[in-house]
């Protein structure tokens, strides 16, 4: 199987590449396209999923800002928002929210998780097929990144206005962010499909 | 002419990039129906893209957020928020929302449009460059959802009740759904259309 992997063919044009197999990464003469992206070991990716799923309940449920306007104090976090989105009316983007900055990052970790711990122990696993489409199709609407930097934006536009206090949440938001973002950089298909295939042979 | 998967008769796995015959249905190595090109690409793409021009009009043009206080009601659009931002001197985060929520969904749709007639026309102008371009909006069009997430943050913050209040204007919902659609609409668009032959598209 993995013997066939030799041929290649280049996502973005379709021309066909013969591979000198040496585990670089493979750039497209005709568009410039990147053909093969070798990632980092597993033990990387595993490592690095193992750290998002630690951090990823203090930062979705502890408050990220504090809010102090004359006596009253108001502290946030995502699952406030999506409180107030669904109580004015706004189902629809509650839904969207919800799931591009709580659901989509939580399912992306726990399926890295189990994909990359059965790959590292080289077990054999039923739902391989599953793992990979998930991750496959749920990279792009992880948006912690943005989640991040729309904190940044929303303690700009709040200081003008009041005291804004950081809550004991957002350092552990910006580990995870960080944690998911290599992540998602680090997904090599070649690379998953590659050790799955080795480890049905031994 | 150059070897493409076309005129080699293989057919390229998009998941883990392994290359088939084109006798083959499923990939061998993930399980995936095989197709050469992406289903229906070019009408997917133009629906999507049409959809997204839609609800890119009221998205700008009605209030997408409404301040409350005891002393004032504010009903501000995208461009009041960013006009905002310039009045008080926060000339780098008016940039960045700026950025996010009119320039980039514009300037995707934008590229999309040119794309699609592109491959329309068969033309063989500058195809390295319209690669980029693709992989680019590709990139960046995920971070139009700033301003949501910015949004979602002042409404949780300021909720005082009487005294102070944020909710949302309907432009939030057609924005959201903007997004969405221009991201559905990228992911349809397959860039081998550009790199085949005329006769060969559809
Ligand atoms: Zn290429
Ligand atoms: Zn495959």
């Amino acid at each position: 199987m993995i013997d066939e992997m030799k041929t290649l063919c280049c996502p973005s044009c379709g021309l066909m590449l013969k591979s000198e197999d040496k585990g670089n990464s493979v750039k497209c003469p005709r568009c410039y396209a990147l053909v093969i992206k070798e990632g980092h070991r597993l033990s990387y990716d595993l490592a690095l999923s193992i750290a998002a799923l630690i951090l990823y309940f203090p930062a979705m449920f502890l408050p990220i800002l504090s809010y102090k306007m004359g006596l009253a104090t108001q502290t946030g976090n995502m699952f406030f928002a999506l409180k107030y989105f669904y109580e004015d009316g706004y189902e629809l983007l509650s839904v969207i929210v919800f799931f591009t900055t709580i659901l989509a990052p939580f399912i992306y970790i726990i399926t890295s998780f189990l994909m990359f711990s059965a790959l590292y122990e080289k077990r054999k696993t039923k739902f391989m097929n599953m793992y990979f489409s998930i991750l496959f199709y749920l990279r792009e609407w992880v948006m912690l990144d943005i989640y991040i930097i729309s904190i940044l934006v929303s303690i700009v536009k709040l200081q003008a206005t009041a005291d804004v206090m950081f809550g004991s949440g957002l350092i552990f938001l910006v580990g995870l962010s960080l944690c998911s973002f290599l992540l998602s950089n680090a997904f090599s298909p070649r690379k998953i499909w590659r050790a799955y295939h080795a480890s049905d042979r031994s | 002419m150059q070897a493409t998967d076309l005129s080699t008769d293989h057919v390229l796995c998009l998941h883990c990039q392994h290359v088939s015959k084109t006798n083959v249905k499923y990939c061998p190595v993930c399980d995936q129906v095989l197709h050469q090109r992406k289903r229906d690409s070019y009408v997917r793409t133009l629906a999507f893209t049409i959809a997204a021009l839609i609800f890119y009009i009221p998205a700008n043009y009605f209030p997408i957020m409404k301040t409350e206080t005891l002393i004032f009601y504010e009903n501000s659009t995208i461009l009041d928020g960013i006009f905002y931002f310039f009045e008080h001197g926060e000339y780098f985060v008016g940039t960045v929302i700026f950025m996010a929520s009119v320039f980039v969904p514009l300037v995707k749709l934008l590229v999309l449009i040119f794309l699609l007639y592109s491959v329309k026309m068969g033309s063989k102008w500058k195809r390295v460059d319209k690669n980029q371009l693709y992989t680019t909006i590709y990139i960046i069009g995920r971070w139009s959802m700033l301003d949501i997430f910015v949004m979602g943050i002042m409404i949780s913050m300021v909720h005082f009740g009487d005294i102070a209040m944020v909710t949302l204007g309907w432009a939030s919902l057609s924005f959201a759904t903007m997004v969405v659609l221009t991201m559905f609409a990228t992911e349809s668009f397959d860039t081998r259309l550009l790199w085949d032959e005329n006769d060969e598209n559809e």
